[in-house]
């Protein structure tokens, strides 16, 4: 079937605190709002997925957040993340490589030394692409596409115009 | 490993009219053709029948979706008791097949499964040009076919009747390229890609220089083996989804049955389209079980072809059975007919044929290996163009595809790609690592900044002709086998200078259009994905088509061909080889369409043979 069968979040009301967390963090490292990434039913496959592997990594960078949340303006949040987060030599590799998850639904281990440094329950063998998440990858969705092989506009649309010009 | 046949045990054998090796394009036709004659026939193919089913179909489709980097095979996987080849150098990429001892790396894959490699293909159906029969003739280069394009008109009609294919008669009349009086394609042609529509506008009318011929460039739609509009009563075949021996599912149960009636748009031709709106070989084979008079044989690798003592009447082919593909245990057999066909693609007829010791006399087989080796450069159009969004390909620029300098250098078609920087790059995942890693990109800027760059990626890719070159071959080694013990084909494989002449025209011309059309040009001639060749100090990117001819070439002279102009082969009296391996050469056509034609052509022949 077009590949949009993921399963719905089965707890969306009772959502645990950690995948709220987790979920308000990305909207403010992919630039997509709160409404887009639970729509895409996979943050707790992601979580689950960073859970098995680097929960300690997780908990640390999701403490992060929350002074972020706690010391900077919410005008001031993107610098407050640039700053405590994208720039920290643990936080910042872990937190791009969770864009790219976003972005990508792929693993791509933190870059440089990371791995050896601060670990995770394997290292790069874990690159790859995370099952059955490809249709939410986001990437599509930044470039006005639709992900290949699932969304699709219907026949004809590609003769538009793309969205947002 | 299992005991051998024995030949001679009574019930060890079927007896058919038609035995035909490979479930394919050719093999479809052929046994469709056939069938409808109320032959017997068998077809026996050496891969699974996974895309038999819509299930089998989705699951592979679901495969695609879980591979980080994609290419023509990734649906397809590796089937270690009928492996494909693979692209070399490629990450992720599935198990080596061919022992290739190059110079240069033949980079072209198919597959070995129901359906063959048309299920990969684009979908692209443009006919070759006239001027493509008569090489030798016309310009001293390459070789004539034993047949022109007007013998072959008949069975192009034919071919896109069944295809489906969807364009318009008039925009397809160029260089030569005649149609029926009144004919029509069965469907309208796929609308134009927004790019198509934005790079005509900065494009057409555009003169250049090539040869000492001055041309002028259009972006024209390409015919596409896609289902679009219907003309008149055609009727559109969607997606297939088959039982046990191909029989019909059960009214009610058939979901498949009215999908994929009209694109989608889902961007994924090449490797696979979700909705099986683009043409397959199942629609073909579906129709042709539906008769009743053939029967499909899955996971039976045929090992030998069997001739008698005057070797010039064959007498049945050997088979080996497998029980799954990850286990070299199988059971071997016969089957005979009264005539056989050989359609297990370019690479494997010419392997079967060598493996069994047949058809040597002109020293051609295995010889002539072509493709088209595709010049890539990659841009961002001036404004976005909505990249990845419908079909590969809805367009090219095909007003180069012949002219006298064909004398000098190969000529070339370009096509348009609506799919980004997906074949060079890997897709836009690319441009998203380069963004977050590099660029230090995130939140919103990061969004809007894919939003821009990805929505202005495009690429062109120049199919360049090449010609038949005896050293370009394919040949066998008892040091390669694969788990049943069968050999894995060695290749040989060059780029001579007619082509790499070719390439650095066609890549003058494509930087001509960049410059007209203000595209910042991104192409990078040495990368990690593709290949890259030099020429007179320059150095170009450059990948595989996925196309093939040449292995087992037709022509009408026993000494210095393979097959004749009805792909029967030489010395045979009752063994055709069809399939793109019969063309000499392949001009800038992509292969499929005319290889479906001369299996048209063939299934006649074979009719004709059967009654007589």
């Amino acid at each position: 079937m077009p590949a949009d069968a993921s399963t719905v979040s089965s707890s969306l009301p009772t959502a645990s605190a950690r995948e709220h967390d987790f979920v308000a963090l990305s909207v403010e490292l992919t630039g997509f709002s709160e409404v887009e990434l639970l729509g895409t039913a996979i943050a707790p496959t992601y979580l689950e997925w960073l859970d098995e592997r680097f929960a300690a990594v997780l908990s640390e960078l999701l403490k992060a957040w929350d002074g972020v949340t706690k010391d900077y303006a919410p005008e001031d949040r993107e610098r407050g993340v640039r700053e405590e987060i994208l720039a920290d030599p643990k936080l910042g590799p872990f937190s791009r490589a969770i864009i790219l998850l976003w972005y990508t639904a792929a693993w791509y281990p933190p870059e440089g030394n990371w791995s050896s440094i601060y670990g995770g329950r394997k290292d790069d063998s874990d690159e790859g692409a995370i099952p059955g998440a490809f249709p939410q990858s986001l990437v599509w969705k930044a470039a006005g596409a639709h992900p290949t092989a699932a969304k699709p506009g219907g026949f004809g649309m590609w003769s538009l115009p793309p969205e947002g010009s | 490993m299992a005991a051998s046949a024995d030949p001679a045990r009574p019930g060890a054998e079927e007896e058919y009219d038609v035995v035909i090796v490979g479930a394919g394009l050719s093999g479809s036709i052929i046994a469709k053709q056939l069938a409808e004659e109320k032959a017997k026939v068998l077809v026996i193919e050496a891969g699974t029948d996974q895309s038999r089913t819509f299930d089998g179909y989705q699951a592979q489709l679901q495969t695609f979706y879980d591979t980080l980097f994609r290419t023509p095979g990734s649906p397809y996987g590796t089937n270690p008791d009928a492996l494909s080849p693979d692209i070399p150098g490629v990450p992720g990429e599935r198990s080596a097949y061919f022992e290739q001892i190059g110079p240069v790396d033949f980079r072209s894959t198919y597959e070995r499964t129901v359906g063959g490699t048309i299920l990969h293909w684009l979908g692209t159906c443009l006919r070759m040009l006239p001027e493509d029969f008569e090489l030798g003739t016309r310009f001293g280069r390459g070789r004539d076919w034993p047949i022109g394009y007007d013998d072959l008109v008949p069975d192009y009609e034919r071919a896109e009747l069944e295809i489906g294919v969807s364009a318009d008669v008039a925009e397809q009349e160029y260089l030569g390229i005649e149609f029926s009086p009144g004919y029509g394609y069965p469907m309208q042609p796929i609308p134009p890609s927004w790019l198509d529509q934005r790079l005509g506008k900065a494009l057409d009318g555009m003169s250049v220089s090539l040869g000492g011929e001055e041309r002028t460039l259009r972006v024209r739609n390409t015919p596409a083996g896609r289902n679009s509009t219907p003309n008149g009563d055609y009727k559109p075949v969607g997606a297939v989804n088959r039982g046990p021996d191909w029989a019909p599912i059960e009214a009610g149960q058939d979901l498949a049955r009215d999908y994929g009636q009209r694109c989608q748009g889902n961007s994924a031709c090449t490797p696979i389209c979700p909705v099986q709106a683009k043409y397959n070989s199942m629609k073909t084979l579906a129709k042709a079980a539906d008769t009743g008079h053939v029967r499909i044989v899955t996971q039976a690798v045929v090992s030998r072809v069997l001739v008698d003592a005057d070797e010039s009447h064959v007498t049945g082919v050997e088979y080996l059975s497998y029980d799954a593909p990850d286990s070299p245990r199988h059971t071997v057999s016969i089957a005979r007919g009264r005539t056989y066909v050989l359609a297990c693609h370019a690479v494997e007829n010419a392997k079967l044929m060598l493996h069994s010791g047949i058809a040597a006399r002109s020293g051609e087989l295995g010889r002539n290996l072509c493709d088209h080796p595709v010049l890539l450069v990659w841009g961002l159009m001036p404004e976005r163009i909505g990249a990845h969004r419908g079909p590969l390909v809805t367009s090219g620029i095909e007003d180069l595809r012949g002219g006298s300098f064909r004398g000098e250098h190969a000529a070339f078609r370009i096509e348009v790609g609506n799919d980004g920087w997906l074949w060079p790059k890997g897709g836009p995942q690319g441009t998203a690592v380069e963004a977050v890693i590099r660029r230090n990109l995130a939140g919103r800027r990061l969004r809007e900044e894919l939003h821009e760059r990805i929505g202005r990626q495009f690429r062109l890719g120049a199919l360049i002709e090449q010609l038949p070159d005896r050293d370009n071959k394919v040949t066998l080694d008892p040091r390669y086998t694969d788990q049943l013990g069968l050999p894995r084909p060695v290749v040989s494989y060059d780029l001579d200078a007619y082509v790499r002449e070719g390439i650095a025209a066609a890549h003058g011309i494509t930087s001509q259009i960049f410059q007209r059309a203000g595209v910042e040009d991104c192409t990078e001639p040495v990368n990690e994905i593709t290949a890259n060749v030099q020429w007179r100090g320059q150095t170009f990117a450059w990948d595989g088509a996925g196309h093939y001819s040449g292995t087992h070439l037709m022509g009408d002279d026993p000494t210095s061909s393979v097959v004749d102009g009805h792909q029967r082969v030489w010395g045979y009296e009752n063994l055709h080889a069809a399939g793109p391996g019969s063309m000499p050469t392949m001009g800038t056509a992509n292969p499929s369409l005319t290889v479906a034609a001369l299996a048209f052509r063939t299934a006649t022949d074979i009719i004709k043979q059967l009654k007589g």
